[in-house]
């Protein structure tokens, strides 16, 4: 296991370079001059070059990476335009709101969408199924920024139900984590569903239902083990996109955290902070991935010889 | 021969259920396709004429879809909408389909470092988790329904590299390749005229089901303020002005939303077609 930890460690080496020299790049491929774009149309040639050796670029590209590369590892993302305080601290101060929204809402991904995902493919009833798919593709087609005001109109305005945004304690949590996790939630549906009838036309699926097991205990007891493979995968491809999801989430929702940080950033094009902010998610996202990579090694063991 | 008639049934159920899906999402798409089309014909006013005193007024014969905050028809904004959101959706698929499909038939058909270096960018740009890599395109092109097209048609393309790299390989050492290798016909002649069209159904599926994501990924962009500017009649813009309103006029909100969930669900009953009739095993258990 640990043998195997360690080649997916080092098989995220090259992705964390790519990664960060695209997000390096970010400020030099800017069309025009970046630093007149970052300060604006009223700044003077001396306010530009202050600038420029702030950000280190009078120096040659090479050396501008390495500098970027050494400073990132030791956790200085560079100092923000906009508010002269260093990056890093800003974005420790906004992602647990991001996290706590994504972890919430691919929890409830799981749940619903591997609960109703079964139900599908195990009701005989056509309703049922219909239903399911039904949900699966209304939960796809529908943007969670859409999808957030109708839980706003219904559960806080009409009901007064849930709150928006105010207040402490989960209550706030839920219809933005409703909102962000219903079209992950549709998708582990969909692959749970198709994961599960792969499994169920088996021998070893064939030679319980032989044996006289039910279809609730067959499906418990062997298929979902076996079928859980898959959901696994797409429900660690899921987090990143969540997490990436949640800008648009927060914005409705008017929450703290990275969405509206980042959507800031760009309207003041504090390149600092666009970058540090794709940096920090793009490795969290990569991480994550890597648990992921461990932990269905864990559930099939026949992934680690391969 | 009792099982042959159940067999038989289920794929006539199948097949029924294939053309109603087929039929619904092929509807709607013509539908929004004719709207976009004939917008200026159909629509009742100009999508940014200001209708003085006509502020926030909810659906009437006048105003079918109501009004919205500065006065202006709701129901030709959400038609021309229909023009932003294909035009956005078709050139956004465009690009990645063209940039990932020539990526994905290079890659698999050449190997060795090319195919390497191919899949070491596309492995980078997964890195960035869904909108993410939009988003920071967007961040260094600025902000502009241009270039949220150019950005998320830049973030499907992995997706197309990845599925038709993989027909690619597949297909490649079947004979007719072999054959066309062996009577001299040049790489660049084998992959256009013999393996494209054999990785064609893939792409076709990935494509219709992409202009949906393409057209939800925009109007989040533009929801959020990076995309689409005022007055443009654009669907995620309408929306995020329409939310300051939901208490008083949640009709400023609702139809642009609803135009999105409409559109992209019809793209995606298409999409589903597509791939169950191009791909057989898609089509569930028949126990």
């Amino acid at each position: 296991m640990a043998a195997y930890v360690l080649k997916r460690l080092a098989l995220a080496v090259p992705a964390l370079f790519g990664v960060s020299l695209l997000v390096f790049s970010m400020s030099h491929l800017v069309p025009g001059d970046p630093v007149a774009i970052m300060l604006g149309e009223r700044a003077t040639s001396a306010d530009m070059a202050r600038l420029r050796a702030q950000l280190g670029l009078d120096r040659p590209l090479h050396v501008q990476y390495l500098d970027f590369v050494g400073r990132a590892l030791h956790g200085d993302l560079g100092t923000s335009i906009r508010t002269g305080r260093p990056v890093l601290q800003e974005i420790a101060e906004q992602f647990p709101a991001t996290l706590v929204l994504t972890l919430a809402a691919v929890f409830l991904a799981a749940v619903v969408g591997v609960l109703t995902g079964t139900v599908a493919a195990t009701s005989g009833r056509r309703l049922i199924g219909g239903a399911v798919m039904t949900f699966v593709l209304l939960g796809i087609s529908t943007p969670t920024f859409f999808s957030g005001l109708l839980l706003i109109i219904v559960f806080s305005l009409y009901l007064s139900w849930l709150p928006v945004a105010t207040g402490g304690g989960l209550a706030p949590l839920v219809l933005p984590s409703v909102a962000l996790g219903a079209p992950a939630a549709a998708v582990l549906a969909r692959v749970t569903r198709s994961s599960l009838l792969e499994e169920l036309r088996k021998d070893y699926v064939r030679t319980a239902f032989a044996k006289g097991l039910r279809l609730d205990g067959v499906v418990v007891r062997h298929v979902w083990k076996n079928a859980m493979i898959p959901v696994v995968t797409i429900l660690g491809l899921q987090f990143g996109g969540l997490m990436a999801g949640a800008v648009i989430v927060e914005s409705v929702f008017a929450r703290q955290g990275l969405g509206r940080y980042t959507v800031n950033a760009i309207n003041a094009r504090d390149f600092p902070q666009i970058q540090g902010t794709v940096l920090v998610v793009a490795v969290a996202y990569l991480f994550v991935n890597l648990l992921v990579d461990v932990f269905y090694a864990a559930l099939d063991p026949r992934i680690k010889y391969r | 021969m009792r099982r042959s008639t159940r067999a038989s049934s289920t794929a006539s159920r199948l097949v029924r259920g294939w053309r109603l899906t087929a039929s619904v999402g092929g509807t709607i798409v013509v539908g929004c396709v004719l709207v976009a089309l004939f917008a200026p014909l159909i629509a009742p006013h100009d999508p940014i004429e200001i209708f003085s005193g006509q502020l926030r007024k909810p659906p009437s014969l006048r105003f079918l879809m109501g009004t919205d905050e500065v006065g202006r028809d709701i129901l030709s904004r959400v038609m021309y909408g229909a023009r932003v959101s294909l035009r956005v959706g078709l050139i956004s698929v465009g690009i990645a389909a063209a940039c990932g499909s020539a990526l994905g038939l290079v890659a698999g058909y050449v190997g060795g470092w090319t195919d390497a270096l191919v899949m070491r960018l596309v492995d980078i740009m997964l890195a960035f988790p869904g909108i993410l890599l939009a988003i920071a395109i967007v961040a260094v092109l600025g902000p502009g329904i241009d270039n949220v097209m150019i950005a998320v048609g830049i973030e499907a393309i992995p997706v197309y590299v990845r599925t038709v790299r993989a027909s690619t390989l597949s297909v490649k050492h079947n004979e007719f390749v072999l054959a066309a290798h062996a009577i001299g016909t040049p790489a660049g002649g084998i992959i256009w005229r013999h393996i494209l069209p054999n990785v064609a159904a893939p792409i076709i599926v990935l494509a219709t089901l992409g202009v949906g994501i393409a057209i939800l990924t925009s109007a989040g962009l533009s929801f959020i303020g990076l995309g689409a500017q005022p007055p443009t009649p654009e669907w995620g813009s309408m929306l995020a002005t329409g939310r300051t309103y939901v208490r008083d006029a949640p009709w400023i909100a609702a139809f642009p939303g609803l135009a999105i969930v409409i559109v992209v669900l019809g793209l995606n009953l298409l999409g589903d077609a597509l791939r169950e009739a191009l791909d057989p095993r898609m089509r569930g258990f028949e126990g």
